[in-house]
């Protein structure tokens, strides 16, 4: 089970600080989450595609496993395993 | 060498066993660099001028809005469409400390000016953009200067300071930000930011406890909840892997 950490708009729309998760990649940990928390989530998560085959992660996304952002690893592939931790979070860039 | 007057101003921070007399010179000794003078900066410098950091630069081009005011609590209405926000940080600054030195410098910092930080020791990232923040930490890893990044929105913030060689930079953590012109802020939310900003700073001078070094710090002042992520460096980081 991989443990994920949700901040900021993620934890409104799931009104969840935390939760576990079994999951093989990152795409799926999403796709459950869809199932989970419904439209709104996804929304958040995902951009509406043409071709609603092909997932495209919304800039909107940031996501770190253990540490590294996904951006640097396989992105929407990254694999994860057991205790791996995952967060999620909106950018923030104001000051 | 602290003089009598330092010795009563500081008094209250001297009597802490992080910092005392030693703790206290170096804070003097201190030359630090606050870039952005807005929400962030207004609160981070507040506090590292009150603690007499020995030198202070401010860095911002901007002239202060009315819609600025409900966060940059150190530009007042006077200054709105008058002063430079570095300016009249300087200025209401220098009425709370006059035993130190500040420094505005009332330009955009870019790749072409950025060495006007050559001698700052610490950096402090009070910014409100990404892109100005990329070079800022170019800067800093290629000179090898601790920079500490806050960066907030709405009731939410993050904070982190970046030890060149030793902790992941900007790029591996937020490798690809996009900037917006406007964002909702409460100025609390600033305000906290600021003031933990310039906590690093005062550790990072005095070697009291520990800084966020390899560590994201999250605070969601809604549900009133903290937590601090490790972060890891990048190994193919275009701007840290090779220093």
């Amino acid at each position: 089970m991989a443990k994920v950490k949700f901040f900021a708009t993620f934890r409104e729309v799931t009104q969840e600080k935390e939760t576990e998760v079994e999951a093989c990649s990152v795409e799926e940990l999403l796709h459950k989450f869809v199932d989970k928390y419904g439209k709104k989530f996804e929304k958040l998560v995902f951009e509406k595609d043409e071709i609603p085959t092909e997932l495209k992660l919304r800039d909107y996304v940031k996501i770190l496993v253990n540490g590294r952002n996904i951006e640097h690893l396989d992105k929407l592939k990254t694999r994860l395993k057991n205790d791996d931790i995952v967060a999620i979070f909106p950018p923030v860039g104001g000051g | 060498m602290l003089t009598d007057r330092d010795m009563e101003r500081y008094d209250r921070q001297i009597l802490l066993d992080h910092i005392g007399r030693k703790g206290q010179e170096k804070l003097k000794k201190a030359r630090v660099a606050i870039v952005g003078a807005g929400g962030l900066g207004t609160a981070a410098s507040l506090y590292l001028a009150a603690a007499g950091i020995g030198k202070m630069t401010i860095i911002d081009c901007q002239v202060p809005e009315l819609s600025n005011l409900n966060r940059q609590v150190l530009h007042w209405e006077e200054d709105v469409a008058m002063t430079n926000k570095a300016e009249s940080i300087k200025e209401k600054l220098s009425s709370l400390n006059s035993d130190i030195q500040i420094e505005a410098i009332t330009e955009k910092i870019t790749t072409e000016n950025i060495d006007v930080l050559k001698d700052a020791t610490i950096i402090v990232d009070c910014l409100d953009n990404f892109s100005t923040r990329y070079s800022l930490n170019e800067f800093c890893v290629k000179n090898q200067k601790p920079l500490v990044h806050a960066a907030v929105e709405g009731f939410y913030g993050q904070l982190t300071t970046i030890i060149p060689s030793k902790t992941p930079c900007l790029k591996c953590i937020f490798p690809k930000m996009t900037d917006k012109e406007i964002f909702p802020i409460i100025g609390v939310t600033t305000g906290l930011f600021g003031a933990l900003e310039a906590n690093e700073v005062i550790k990072l001078i005095t070697d009291a406890g520990e800084v966020l070094a390899g560590k994201l710090l999250f605070y969601d002042l809604l549900s009133n909840s903290f937590d601090i992520i490790e972060i890891k460096k990048n190994e193919k980081c275009e701007v840290c892997a090779n220093i």
